[in-house]
């Protein structure tokens, strides 16, 4: 089959840029470790308040492990507990979530903190805080009818 | 203009029987873009915060609408009815036996929307048309669906019988393109809305029934991202098919190389199917390897529209170029940017640029967490098959229709076709544009007007809401326009012949390459992939499941 | 332009314009890139 020679040029161009981005993106994800958040933790939706770390969520201060706080999360339509997060300047968070019935969105506006809570898994992101301000946290994965009231807040002081 | 100077010469037409089986689908899809452009208008006169729906209807019950309407019916429909009336044109006229299953077909998927709609209506399923579980829509809303995607797989039947006919009697010889690309873009859906099907038939239908109490919800969401993505390209085939082989004819050009347009569009069949996750990006318990695979693969499926772009802009710089355009640009004002065949389609294509662009970065795996569910992703469709798609497919319609109902595109309506394709432009770049922006900013899609307990953040969002609302406006007249045109088209256009055109290989091509019309390789391939990419992930959800999930109507 | 069989014809302009689309694709990328990094 005769191609062009530009088409040559520009498939060339086309390709080596997709290689590029995914090499960026593949490198930082299994280099540094910057994935996309997930979690491999399985438990019963309907038995959430009952089971460690959900029954008691909050802001835990933890020691010798790689972050300095856990934010344990409990979602439910249509709010969020706890109603209110505070964390130091420049701390590392760990994000624990869950959700208790349906499927919820937890998205911190003006950070990359962006992940689905799907009933029956544990999701977990982790971070280090470093812009202080107040952070509007929103559920942004339709819930019913008070999806667009489900709203927390994260603190960052310093 | 050309558009009704065309010479009185011996078209070949569409067959009346085939014609009525198209607009058909036609009407009906039309009638689609009414009520969900109507809930679109709702919509963003909602979210400008100025406006609250009377009667007590909810906002997610017209999301629903819009969504399912233009997502599903609007597409699929118009998609239908273009392939019958490309068939009939390009491979012969269907046999009776075949055009009686495009009806049966055609019946059972209205009445599966029929269906579907009253749910909606009686606020029975405002579950968007996602559908995500556990939220539990009325059973009925389920059937209908099913019932949408069966007749659907009946109508590409009879196309895909059409096909082997031509290929039995034509031993040896490639098949015309248009009849090739039909087939491709009907392989897709019927290969990816198995997936959607076996999560309505086996885990929705049953449960929302009460036959089980529990739904494994990841297992249902990956079922419908596999579904999902290969969705969008079949949306965009169609119009890549207009591109590829009805607009070299429109400017009196040729087609760029039939080998290349194969090519692609086969390359499309392989690569949009195993590609689900990149929806799934930021959810638990799929492992970032796999997500990260389908990444990769998703990147492919950007190499065939790299070959189109290049494809088009070499078909219309050697047809300025014949027309005498010199200098690096001077052919693009040789171009016929009068006739609204070719003009409207163009806007389209210019702006799949913007859209592709914001695509790849969508599934540039971790880098989904900027955007994903922000209302930059709405921005995102809303270029991608609200334009690109849907003026390629309102430039089809200006010949397509005239040509099924023995009519022709008048002078004024070409120029209102324009006109109508400038009001698009500048609606859709405005409510684009500040979806874009102010997703960026963390604005959620899918969510009612709130001002989020007043927090600081979402006040900033309120002005590029109000944009929205005037860009959705301007497109709500957008629409009012197109549905002027086609009822014109359809009823009141004088009588006359019109071509369906279909555009011819240029000499300088070479030969097509009989390899790239071996289904044995190419469905092989295809799905060899899609276990690849999706075998392990998918085993893993099913061992490793957490409890079920009963339903929920939480609207 | 209408000799036979010519393997390239001019085709200047399309190699300019689809230049541009792939810049425009490099740096509407790069931009979200740096958003991305810049938050945490």
């Amino acid at each position: 089959m005769h191609i062009h020679k530009y088409e040559k040029w520009w498939l060339t161009f086309g390709i080596s840029s997709l290689v590029l981005f995914l090499f960026i993106v593949g490198f930082s994800a299994f280099h540094y470790g910057s994935h996309p958040p997930t979690g491999k933790v399985y438990i019963d939706p309907e038995r959430v308040d009952e089971i460690v770390p959900f029954n008691n969520p909050g802001v835990h201060k933890v020691e010798g492990k790689e972050w300095d706080y856990e934010v344990v999360l409990v979602a439910s339509a249509f709010y969020y507990n706890p109603p209110e997060i505070e964390v130091p300047l420049g701390s590392t968070v760990k994000f624990i979530a869950t959700t208790k019935d349906v499927v919820h969105g937890f998205q911190i506006v003006g950070t990359n903190i962006n992940m689905i809570l799907e009933p029956g898994y544990v999701s977990e992101y982790v971070t280090t805080v470093d812009k202080s301000g107040e952070f509007l946290i929103l559920c942004n994965e339709y819930c019913g009818i008070g999806h667009s009231t489900m709203t927390s807040m994260l603190k960052v002081v310093e | 203009m050309t558009t009704i100077k065309e010479k009185a010469k011996e078209f070949t037409k569409v067959d009346r029987r085939d014609g009525k089986l198209a607009l058909a689908h036609i009407y009906v899809a039309f009638i689609a873009l009414f009520i969900g452009g109507l809930c679109g208008l709702l919509q963003v006169l909602v979210r400008s915060g100025k406006f609250t729906l009377p009667w007590g209807i909810g906002y997610y019950q017209v999301l629903t609408v819009h969504g399912v309407l233009l997502g599903l019916i609007l597409t699929t429909y118009f998609i239908l009815g273009f392939q019958i009336a490309a068939m009939s044109r390009t491979s012969g006229t269907f046999t009776n036996k075949q055009r009686s299953l495009g009806w049966i077909g055609f019946w059972i998927m209205t009445t599966g929307t029929i269906a579907a709609a009253t749910m909606v209506l009686l606020n029975e399923a405002s579950v968007l048309y996602t559908f995500y579980a556990p939220l539990q829509a009325h059973w009925i809303f389920y059937v209908g669906m099913a019932l949408v995607v069966v007749g659907s797989w009946i109508v590409g039947l009879a196309k895909i019988m059409k096909y082997r006919e031509w290929r039995k009697v034509h031993p040896g010889e490639s098949s015309p393109l248009l009849s090739f690309m039909v087939i491709v873009n009907m392989a897709m859906w019927i290969i990816c809305s198995l997936g959607v099907a076996v999560e309505v038939v086996f885990q929705l239908i049953p449960w929302s029934l009460g036959w089980v109490d529990k739904v494994d919800v990841l297992l249902s969401r990956t079922l419908f991202w596999y579904f999902g993505h290969p969705l969008v390209y079949f949306w965009l085939l169609p119009a890549y098919m207009v591109w590829y082989v009805v607009i070299p004819k429109i400017i009196g050009g040729k087609i760029f190389s039939d080998a290349l347009a194969r090519l692609s569009f086969m390359l499309f069949l392989l690569f949009s199917i195993p590609v689900g996750f990149h929806h799934q990006l930021t959810e638990p318990g799929i492992e970032s390897f796999w997500k990260f695979l389908q990444v990769v693969l998703t990147m492919m499926v950007v190499i065939p529209s790299l070959l189109t772009a290049f494809s088009m802009f070499a078909t219309f710089e050697l047809r300025g170029r014949q027309l005498g355009g010199k200098g690096l640009f001077g052919w693009v004002k040789k171009l016929p940017w009068k006739d609204a065949r070719f003009a409207v389609p163009f806007i389209g294509m210019a702006a799949f640029i913007p859209a592709g662009a914001g695509g790849i970065i969508n599934a540039s795996h971790q880098m989904n967490q900027l955007i994903h569910n922000t209302i930059w992703v709405t921005g995102h469709f809303h270029l991608t098959v609200a334009t690109t798609v849907v003026l390629t497919f309102f430039g089809a319609s200006y010949w397509l229709l005239p040509h099924l109902t023995g009519r022709v595109l008048t002078k004024q309506m070409n120029k209102l076709a324009i006109i109508q394709a400038i009001v698009w432009t500048v609606g859709m770049s405005i409510m684009s544009g500040a979806m874009h922006i102010v997703g960026l900013m963390g604005a959620p899609r899918r969510s009612d007007f709130s001002t989020y307990g007043g927090a600081e953040q979402a006040t900033d969002w309120i002005p590029y809401q109000i944009a929205q609302a005037v860009g959705g406006t301007i497109l709500f007249v957008g629409i009012i326009l197109i549905l002027y045109i086609v009822v014109n088209l359809l009823f009141f256009a004088p009588k006359g012949e019109t071509e369906f055109p279909v555009g011819e290989v240029s000499e300088n091509a070479e030969k097509t390459p009989m390899w790239l019309e071996n289904w044995k390789i190419w469905l092989t391939i295809c799905i060899a992939l899609i276990l690849f990419a999706y075998t392990v992930p998918v085993i893993d959800m099913i061992q490793n499941a957490p409890p079920g999930s009963k339903g929920y109507k939480f609207w | 332009m209408s000799k036979k069989k010519e393997k390239n014809p001019n085709l200047k302009g399309t190699l300019y314009s689809v230049g541009f689309v792939g810049l425009f694709i490099l740096v509407s990328w790069f931009m979200a890139f740096y958003l991305f990094i810049d938050r945490f």
